[in-house]
């Protein structure tokens, strides 16, 4: 379910912006649209942090 | 999301005894305003209180005995109160009901869906579509009282700021950041330990000094099996070497070949006279003297005491159950008891054919210490023989080398530093190689591979269980980051949409002064000045509210008490017209007072249900509907 | 409960102990290194209260070379013990009971509990007076003179 324009907007912005895969970026606007729409899974949530870049090692990609 | 209030139903609630407020036509629609004048100490709180426990979750939920007594009448006596609500969300019609026991302290909740099956459910229900949406703070920013209005501006509150969060819900964001500080706290927890970098660090230094260590042995592990296998390659060299030389004096070769037929054929009665010795050892009385004197000291001794003596275990046992013992006493439960613990004193029969058969080995034994002396002094005549046979090798060289051939000494003596680097490095591989260092008390992870692979896989483990979680913490804070950047910026987009439209709104509300809100930073902060009038500083409140309802995805009503007592009468009809527009349904409670110039404004509108709630102290209020009587009222 | 050794044992057996051996250079049996300190322990009538037995027996039954000296170990801890404990030579009661205590018949090593664990502890103490009296071996011959030779000195502080 869409949310209202200003948090699509923040979320496309700060996914495109974040230092990491596409597909973090996707899972990532995903995660936060089924939190915001009552769906919440810790699993999920550890799943999406393992997908997440350590701070520092963005560019050995 | 759609919200709208359709009514709601006193029964026992302070000062009203049974009242029902209709807000819908006759034709089913919602009046998009609805007056209810209610004089001060009528009601008024308490009704805006009950809805917003119907509302929200967890509501009434969370009352205690005091709160729920807190409505009981105070014109009669009654145990029991209620208050329904009906609601509508979207075309979903939910009447809710909230029963109060007084006399208990106790309150519970009861739902209906209209034109659903299942009829009436003893639980607070709410369409799935608004779970986790209508919570307290999401529903006392559109059930308003007046105070919160004056909240929004005030330069101490953060009001304004929170009434974007609540409503906007980017207050999900910090929850989804508690699940993640959840998760943080859970891997820690695994971990056993608390992981910071510093104790990472002082893991992996750990890992890679025991890694390194490993590695020394193995090479020195390789270095030694090298050294092994050169010195061994070296030894028959010099072996070879040797048989050349002796082999080109024919004398020396032929004697030489007798000592080594000698030498196979004493190490073969060595070793035979090895087993002979084992063979004697294993009988104890052969070991020594002493042994003799004390097995036949024993035989003696069970002789003389006539032992084993005859089977008495059985006897007694059978003595036990009997009625008499063979004395002619009667035998009691007690003379039982004790029997019985004596007899294991005695043998059984088993027992005694043991040790008959010990007592018979005992007896039938012949000791031989004088034969295993002889085979030791034996043994230590082939190991003389052994060893004349090797001086009588050395002779032959020392023969070859006065014949002129000095060679033969020398390459016999470095075959002999050989055998020894050979024995001192075959020991060294074996404790470095060893698997069973467990046993070996001389054995450890500075001398052995085994022992140093496992410590070093041990700590190994430590530092990979503690930098996973490192790494995990590191991940899940900047995912807090990135989800923290989306509330931030969702607010700066909502703040920029929300002052524009605001200021665009207080444009047409007050005409005689320019008010312009520049920023909202927990409270409103307008452009060239400090503070606003009172009257002003409302009417821009609603058009800040108004603003923030507009803009939302859910419509819901808005509900407040005495919107307009602060403001003068200009105001007060500014306000009033301008309010409507910004509320799709609005239920405004009000006294008298606040008849004029703002609930006048709306007389000539015709979508809007009059109320009037009043009645004396000890009586129960009386309910008039419609324009006439609330005008008439004072 | 059977017949355990301590780990001092194969260390100082290490040697001289090859269980793959055919040719009778070392020792094949985990039970000669027991029976051998076994001896000495009984020789000095010293047993080890507190011994650091491995948790694993070495075997629960006496080996096919030590079947015929089964009733004599049990006899030489049996007259080991009256003597350790001052059992009077004409105190039949206390011998038998002596008697009842270490022997089990439905044991197949003919001993009790008691009685094995006893002898474990004898072992033992046997180890620490070898490793104390002699150096660690390396030729089975000469270990065997070497023991032979202390068992005739009383260097194994023989009580007579």
């Amino acid at each position: 379910m869409n949310l209202y324009k200003e948090f699509e907007d923040a979320l496309t912005e700060v996914s495109e912006n974040a230092e990491e895969t596409t597909e973090f970026g996707g899972r990532f606007c995903m995660l936060i649209k089924n939190f915001m729409n009552g769906m919440s899974d810790l699993s999920d949530i550890d799943d999406l942090i393992q997908e997440a870049m350590i701070p520092g090692e963005e560019n050995e990609n | 999301m759609k919200i709208r209030i359709l009514g709601w139903d006193y029964e026992n609630i302070r000062r009203i005894g049974k009242l029902s407020i209709d807000l819908t036509r006759s034709d089913g629609s919602v009046y998009e305003n609805a007056f209810i004048m209610m004089p001060n100490g009528t009601g008024k709180t308490t009704t805006l209180r009950l809805i917003r426990a119907i509302l929200s979750i967890p509501g009434a939920n969370e009352w205690v005995e005091k709160d729920v007594r807190s409505f009981r009448p105070v014109f009669k006596e009654a145990s029991k109160g209620k208050f329904s609500l009906k609601v509508m969300f979207d075309e979903d019609v939910y009447y809710y009901t909230l029963h109060l026991n007084y006399d208990l302290g106790e309150v519970r909740y009861e739902t209906t869906r209209v034109g659903r099956s299942g009829g009436l459910e003893a639980k607070h229900l709410q369409p799935m579509s608004m779970k986790g949406v209508l919570t307290e703070e999401f529903v006392s920013r559109f059930i308003f009282d007046g105070e919160q209005a004056q909240k929004t501006l005030n330069a101490g509150s953060k009001e304004a700021e929170k009434a974007i969060l609540y409503l906007y819900q980017l207050d999900k964001l910090d929850d989804l950041c508690k699940q993640i500080d959840k998760l943080i706290g859970i891997k820690q927890e695994e971990s056993k330990n608390h992981i910071t970098e510093r104790s990472v660090s002082g893991y992996r230094r750990k890992s890679e000094k025991l890694e390194k260590n490993y590695q020394a042995l193995c090479a020195e592990y390789a270095d030694a099996l090298s050294s092994l296998k050169s010195r061994k390659q070296r030894k028959t060299v010099y072996e070879q070497r040797y048989q050349k030389i002796i082999s080109k004096d024919e004398q020396i070769r032929n004697e030489q070949d007798e000592l080594r037929q000698l030498q196979d054929e004493t190490v073969k009665k060595k070793l035979e006279s090895v087993g002979r010795i084992m063979s004697y050892i294993r009988r104890p009385y052969n070991l020594q003297m002493e042994m003799h004197i004390r097995l036949q000291g024993l035989w003696q001794n069970m002789q003389t005491l006539r032992l084993p003596r005859n089977v008495a275990k059985e006897f007694f046992n059978e003595l036990a159950h009997s009625e008499e013992c063979v004395c002619g006493r009667e035998i009691g439960e007690t003379e039982r008891e004790f029997i019985l613990k004596r007899a294991d004193d005695y043998l059984g029969q088993n027992e005694f054919a043991v040790l008959n058969e010990i007592k018979t080995a005992l007896k039938e034994y012949t000791a031989d210490g004088q034969g295993l002396n002889a085979e030791k002094n034996n043994l230590e005549a082939l190991l003389s023989k052994e060893q004349e046979i090797s001086n009588a090798f050395d002779r032959l060289d020392a023969i070859l080398a006065n014949k002129g051939n000095q060679e033969v000494l020398q390459v016999k003596e470095d075959m002999r530093r050989l055998d020894g680097e050979i024995e001192v490095l075959e020991r060294k591989c074996a404790n470095l190689n060893s698997k069973d260092y467990h046993n070996d008390k001389n054995l450890s992870s500075d001398n052995n591979i085994q022992a140093a692979y496992d410590k070093w896989q041990e700590a190994k483990a430590v530092y990979d269980k503690a930098n996973g979680t490192f790494a995990f913490i590191r991940k899940a804070e900047r995912l807090k980051t990135y989800i923290l950047n989306v509330k931030e910026s969702a607010m700066q987009r909502l703040k920029e949409y929300i002052i524009q439209e605001t200021n665009h709104k207080v444009r047409t509300i007050i005409k005689n002064d320019t008010i312009k809100i520049k920023n909202i930073t927990g409270h409103l902060i307008f452009e060239d000045r400090e503070g606003l009038s009172e009257g002003q500083n409302l009417a821009v409140a609603y058009a800040y509210l108004g603003t923030l309802f507009e803009h939302s995805q859910n419509q819901f009503p808005f509900v407040v008490d005495s919107p307009a007592a602060a403001l003068d009468l200009n105001m007060r009809r500014e306000i009033a017209m301008v309010m409507p527009g910004l509320f799709e349904q609005m239920i405004i409670f009000v006294t008298s007072g606040e008849k004029q110039g703002f609930a006048e404004t709306y007389y000539a509108r015709s979508d809007v249900k009059y109320y009037v709630i009043e009645g004396k102290r000890d009586k129960a209020a009386v309910l008039k509907e419609g324009l006439a009587e609330f005008k008439k009222s004072r | 409960m059977s017949f355990k050794i301590t780990g001092k044992c194969r260390s100082f057996f290490q040697y001289i102990y090859d269980k793959e051996e055919k040719d009778g250079k070392k020792l094949r049996l985990l039970f000669d290194e027991y029976y051998l300190c076994l001896m000495v322990g009984l020789a000095s009538e010293m047993y080890d209260e507190n011994p650091e037995l491995e948790a694993s027996e070495i075997t629960d039954r006496y080996p096919e070379e030590y079947r015929q000296s089964r009733d004599f170990i049990a006899g030489l801890l049996i007259a080991t013990e009256r003597r350790r404990q001052g059992i009077p030579e004409n105190d039949s009661k206390a011998l038998e009971r002596l008697m009842t205590r270490y022997l089990d018949p439905e044991s197949r090593t003919r001993l009790s509990q008691e009685g094995e664990h006893r002898l474990n502890q004898y072992a033992a103490r046997g180890i620490d007076i070898l490793m104390d009296v002699m150096g660690t071996p390396y030729e089975l011959e000469e270990f065997l003179i070497a023991y032979l030779d202390c068992f005739q000195e009383n260097r194994f502080y023989i009580r007579g």
